[in-house]
């Protein structure tokens, strides 16, 4: 399909992927898959070896490709989140806005910074921008077994990033946090008019007081914006439409981040944050 | 928006949609300037060609002209000496000169050449430079004979001279 990406996300819990592309008319999903992962077989982690047990990985990035009907070229690899760090910058008036941020996401990393590969997405009019860093030998780790499950790797991107780039709310869009589940962590994101005002990661602890915990994480974070009205929230990953519904009824004006419409099949589209990564 | 690339070994970044239309608009572009071009080279082709047959005509039509030219000059004189010699013979024009000598004034010589037109080339001797004049005056008031320039002089006891003058067309009374 012209103009779509194949798009294949790696987390805890599962390997998913997608044939995806974002129009005029949103988001439209051609084909997705799913291959459960079994506990331990992948824990997300800035320093440790992720793949506990590789060839189950591996075996599930190959049951999504053949669900997917696709030959693996072009593929956009996604790492889920917990195996970088993120930090919001907002440079100094004069300075070099990417590198600046570079320097900044590279302290305090607890290895080298020679052994980090870093990026740099801007967002927003204001200037604010969202640095990323993640180990090389980890990345490494997630090729390689795309690799020999036959994806040949067009770019690797990461989750809160990605999804970032489809939840960018309108500049008259108030007060929104959109929230990023991943299997092991979850990001918060407060945009103040449509500009990202905070950015917070955490582990994820699901359970059965996990809306209501994450209701005052959202609470948090809009707080830290500036004190207002309490902020809609928009919610993309796994679980995303369970816990909109749980913080709906806590009294949060919560829902998907996003809608698919999807050719012939039933898919439910803000269950993958990876899809943001379609948009850009 | 451009997302970073994490990957250990980036690859060039695929072209997307705006890129694939940009390059296509360009192709067009380039096919319609060339399909131009060479429109332009072709025609530019003919009108050599056209300019190449033209000279060649002209040049042809020139080397035409030039084998004429002498002929027809050749011609002309040919015809003129034949309408000459039938209007003006030597006896007329002879008879023509001897009714304008002045007494003192006698013929030695007289070349007539019959061309375009015929041309006298007189020899005369006088016996003074006022028959001379007067023989002079005499040539320039008769309707024969036009185009006098007199020549060599030679002033002595006598007058000697040389005068080139040519006959009028025609039977000139």
């Amino acid at each position: 399909v012209f103009g779509s990406k194949r798009i294949v996300a790696l987390d805890a819990g599962a390997v998913r992927g997608a044939s995806a592309s974002w129009g005029l008319r949103g988001l439209r999903v051609h084909a997705s898959a799913r291959a459960p992962l079994g506990p331990g077989a992948l824990a997300p982690s800035p320093l440790d070896p992720n793949l506990a047990r590789p060839d189950e990985v591996r075996d599930a990035l190959r049951h999504v490709r053949a669900e997917l009907g696709i030959d693996g070229r072009g593929t956009v690899l996604v790492l889920p989140d917990g195996v970088a760090r993120v930090v919001l910058v907002r440079p100094p008036a004069g300075v070099a806005g990417p590198e600046y941020a570079r320097f900044r996401v590279l302290q305090g990393l607890p290895y080298a910074a020679d052994d980090a590969i870093t990026g740099v997405l801007p967002l927003g009019r204001q200037g604010a921008l969202l640095a990323g860093a993640v180990r090389r030998s980890v990345v490494h780790e997630y090729e390689e077994a795309a690799a020999a499950a036959g994806f040949v790797q067009e770019r690797l991107e990461l989750a809160p990033l990605a999804a970032l780039s489809g939840l960018l709310p309108d500049p008259g869009a108030g007060r929104v946090t959109a929230v990023i589940l991943g299997d092991a962590a979850l990001c918060l994101a407060g945009f103040e008019g449509g500009e990202l005002a905070t950015f917070r990661s955490r582990r994820r602890d699901p359970g059965p007081d996990e809306a209501r915990r994450l209701r005052e994480d959202v609470e948090r974070t809009a707080a830290l914006a500036g004190p207002g009205s309490p902020p809609r929230v928009k919610l993309v990953g796994s679980g995303s439409g369970a816990l909109a519904r749980e913080l709906t009824q806590l009294g949060l004006a919560a829902e998907p981040g996003w809608q698919a419409a999807a050719n012939g099949h039933v898919v439910e589209g803000a269950e993958m944050a990876f899809l943001g990564a379609a948009r850009a | 928006m451009s997302l970073p690339d994490f990957s250990t070994k980036p690859r060039r970044q695929r072209p997307g949609a705006a890129d694939l239309l940009l390059v296509s608009v360009a192709g067009v572009a380039l096919l319609a300037s060339a399909a131009a071009a060479f429109g332009s080279w072709s025609g530019l082709r003919r009108a050599q060609a056209a300019l190449e047959r033209t000279r060649e005509e002209l040049a042809s039509a020139r080397a035409q002209a030039r084998s004429l030219e002498p002929r027809s000059a050749a011609d002309g004189t040919l015809a003129s000496r034949i309408l000459l010699s039938r209007d003006a013979p030597p006896q007329t024009v002879m008879e023509r000169l001897a009714a304008l000598l002045p007494p003192d004034v006698r013929l030695e010589d007289a070349r007539l050449s019959y061309g375009d037109r015929l041309t006298l080339e007189l020899r005369v001797r006088a016996r003074d430079a006022a028959a001379y004049d007067l023989f002079l005056q005499r040539l320039s008031a008769s309707p024969a004979f036009a185009g006098i320039v007199p020549g060599e002089e030679a002033r002595g006891r006598e007058l000697s001279a040389v005068l080139r003058l040519w006959h009028r067309d025609g039977d000139r009374p």
